[in-house]
């Protein structure tokens, strides 16, 4: 019991530190606190003291995840209600949502997705669109997710039969043609010049322009999107925790081993991978209907093979298969550019150099999932 | 017909310089199972390397590139040199820093590991180059006369790029075919574990591929600079995904597969941005079309071994 207090003491502490480290770092400081981050977890030496640390919140699962919820609920005041960051905070979960969904593709059926913009910016796309047309902020999304479920489900349809690098290829295409489309297709999307003017998201009669107003403390608007963006990445983290628990989680990790074995068992295999595909694709209308209400303006620009490759890296920084992992790495990877522009210029090449050293000394991610110690790729 | 078969000599100009990036791309997949998306800006490296030696050399501005005399060839032949030796130097330090020890790890690692050093390359160039971050003219070395046969209009840096890229292949056959080196190289792709048992070093003939591959990208960076007259930092990363599309079209790890599927992503751009009303600006969704089903109709590609521990 006492050491559960301590553990929901720790990670709340965690979460301010994590607030005044946003707000506060900048120059000489953050390259220390960074390079400080960087030896510990780049020397095999202090994996120890990090890996104990890791291994009490693990003996206390519940008492962990309510932590991190009361964490993130009270970030926006820990963060002294700085819009700047919220934002940010938002966005990054956004990103989130998304590694959740690739992670699918990628972790649990290992099929790697180059083009996983392509099905965010089909979301993003179909959720604008029914929202200008008057639809509410809930039916448009529900609208993204089920157009992006029916898109990757065609997109496993057609190339389940490929698999490993050929299936990167296909979706590489699709991300391709998908940008290409946007920008050509001027009846539907206005081209390069994006969609501008996307409603805001209202509920109840409470617009996400408005503040929050709780009496004590009046939270800034940016607050509406960071609230329903972590109620989208909690829902995530519970649907795709859930399906990793039952029979469609054994079976994803059977498929990884042992496909021909699997099939013998009787599992339709490219209708199961064609299913899996189109569940982790869903994700991506989740985001996509989220980013396009909480920028306000859409434009090819913001779904380019780069975020594509953005959403991968978080998913494999962060620990292929393990859902807290790759949500740390997302949130890591989209934080990381801001915090980084007293770089200036050099800000990409430092995130490139960021990501070769730290695939190199750590190939299985930051938090890599234990059960696949035992498993061979 | 002549609208035809002038299309046709612009496609195989691109398919010449798509084929020698597919060629490294497919090799390099057949050797350590790596999709490398750096390739391109391998050749983008090269081909600024060759673009400082230009500059160096005409500072100047007394040497007429173009003119037909000893100083002028002598300078164009150490540009040139330079971009294949960099992007062949390059292409290794590479492999032994980022790919090297990567050997054990799952092959997305490797793949993300590439992208970060394109990044890397990317944005050096972007920073760290004279006027990087803006596009730069590359000397005409080529002169810009025509031959006219009947009523084909084929200019010289056509024959220059397609006559290139047909004695490079050629003399790549050779060295596949006929070589201990390429003799080496293809007992590995067809078995690692036997290779290495029969005393095949795997590691030196990695190396010496990385070497001769990315030369040849260099060369492709290069033959694209001469052909358009003008570079950019990103050029790589349409030779890097066109180059990908066409070695997976013929199947990876097939140089003839590389070559076919070069000729066929050249073909299909040209044809659709020909024929078609207005469709240059969907050229690269035909090319992925025609791919996808491409890979319904043979998974492995065209040329691509039917492998049975791929499910």
């Amino acid at each position: 019991m006492l050491r559960a207090g301590l553990v929901m003491l720790s990670i709340l502490a965690g979460f301010a530190l994590l607030a005044l480290f946003l707000r506060k770092a900048e120059g000489m400081v953050l390259a220390a606190i960074v390079a400080g981050i960087f030896t510990i977890v780049a020397l095999p030496a202090s994996r120890n003291a990090a890996w104990r640390g890791l291994a009490i919140l693990q003996a206390h699962p519940r008492a962990a995840v309510a932590a991190c919820a009361i964490g993130a609920v009270l970030l926006p005041i820990f963060l002294h209600n700085d819009g700047y960051w919220i934002h940010v905070l938002s966005i990054a979960m956004i990103f989130a949502i998304m590694a959740i969904g690739l992670n699918v593709h990628l972790g649990e059926i290992g099929l790697v997705n180059l083009g996983y913009a392509g099905l965010f910016a089909v979301g993003a796309y179909a959720s604008t669109l029914l929202s200008q047309a008057g639809a509410p902020f809930w039916l448009a999304t529900l609208f993204a997710m089920t157009v992006c479920w029916t898109t990757g489900g065609l997109l496993g349809f057609f190339s389940v039969r490929t698999s490993g690098d050929y299936f990167a290829l296909v979706t590489l295409g699709f991300g391709l043609i998908v940008q290409q489309l946007i920008i050509n297709l001027t009846w539907l999307t206005q081209g390069n010049n994006g969609i501008t003017n996307i409603p805001a998201v209202s509920m109840l009669g409470h617009t996400s322009k408005m503040p929050i107003d709780l009496g004590i403390v009046r939270l800034v608007p940016e607050t509406n999107f960071f609230y329903l963006c972590l109620v989208a990445l909690c829902g995530s983290l519970v649907l795709a925790r859930h399906y990793q628990k039952v029979w469609i989680g054994r079976m994803w990790t059977a498929l990884r081993q042992d496909a021909i074995g699997v099939s013998c068992f009787g599992l339709d295999v490219p209708r199961f991978k064609i299913l899996t595909v189109a569940f982790g694709s869903m994700f991506a209308g989740l985001a996509g209907s989220l980013f396009a209400h909480e920028i306000g303006f859409i434009s090819p620009d913001d779904f380019t093979l780069l975020h594509s490759v953005e959403v991968l890296a978080s998913v494999i920084l962060g620990g292929i298969g393990n859902l807290f992992g790759v949500t740390v790495g997302a949130i890591i990877l989209s934080v990381a550019p801001e915090k980084l522009r007293f770089l200036g210029d050099y800000r990409l090449l430092m995130y490139g150099a960021m990501l070769v050293v730290l695939l190199i000394y750590r190939p299985l991610g930051l938090l890599p999932d234990p059960r696949r110690r035992f498993e061979s790729f | 017909m002549d609208l035809i078969l002038q299309h046709l000599v612009n496609a195989l100009a691109l398919s010449a310089v798509y084929a020698l990036v597919a060629i490294g791309i497919s090799l390099f997949f057949g050797v350590i199972g790596i999709v490398n998306l750096a390739h391109g800006d391998i050749a983008t490296l090269g081909v600024f390397a060759s673009l400082a030696v230009f500059q160096f050399l005409l500072a100047g501005g007394a040497m007429d590139i173009t003119a037909l005399s000893a100083p002028a060839a002598m300078a164009t032949l150490a540009a040139l040199a330079a971009g294949l030796v960099v992007a062949a130097l390059s292409g290794v330090v590479f492999y032994r820093v980022a790919f090297f020890p990567l050997r054990a790890a799952p092959p997305i690692i490797g793949l993300l590991c590439s992208v970060g050093v394109g990044f890397i390359i990317r944005e050096s160039i972007l920073n760290f180059y004279p006027n990087g971050r803006n596009p730069q003219p590359f000397p005409a070395i080529i002169p810009p006369d025509l031959i006219e046969i009947g009523g084909v209009i084929i200019q010289y840096k056509h024959i220059f790029v397609i006559g290139t890229a047909v004695i490079v292949m050629f003399a790549l056959a050779y060295c596949v075919e006929r070589t201990r080196f390429g003799r080496a190289m293809r007992s590995i792709l067809n078995n690692r574990e036997v290779a290495q048992s029969l005393g095949v070093s795997t590691f030196k003939v990695t190396v010496a591929l990385f070497a001769l591959g990315s030369a040849l990208a260099g060369l492709a960076g290069l033959m694209n600079a001469l052909y358009y007259n003008l570079v950019q930092s990103d050029m790589g990363t349409l030779l890097t995904v066109k180059g990908f599309t066409a070695a997976v079209i013929g199947g990876l790890g097939n140089i003839y597969g590389a070559l076919l599927g070069a000729v066929l992503v050249g073909l299909i751009e040209a044809v659709t941005a020909g024929f078609i009303p207005d469709g240059s600006a969907y050229k690269d969704v035909a090319v992925f079309g025609v791919l996808i089903a491409i890979l319904i109709a043979r998974p492995n590609g065209l040329l691509g071994r039917l492998s049975a521990e791929r499910v």
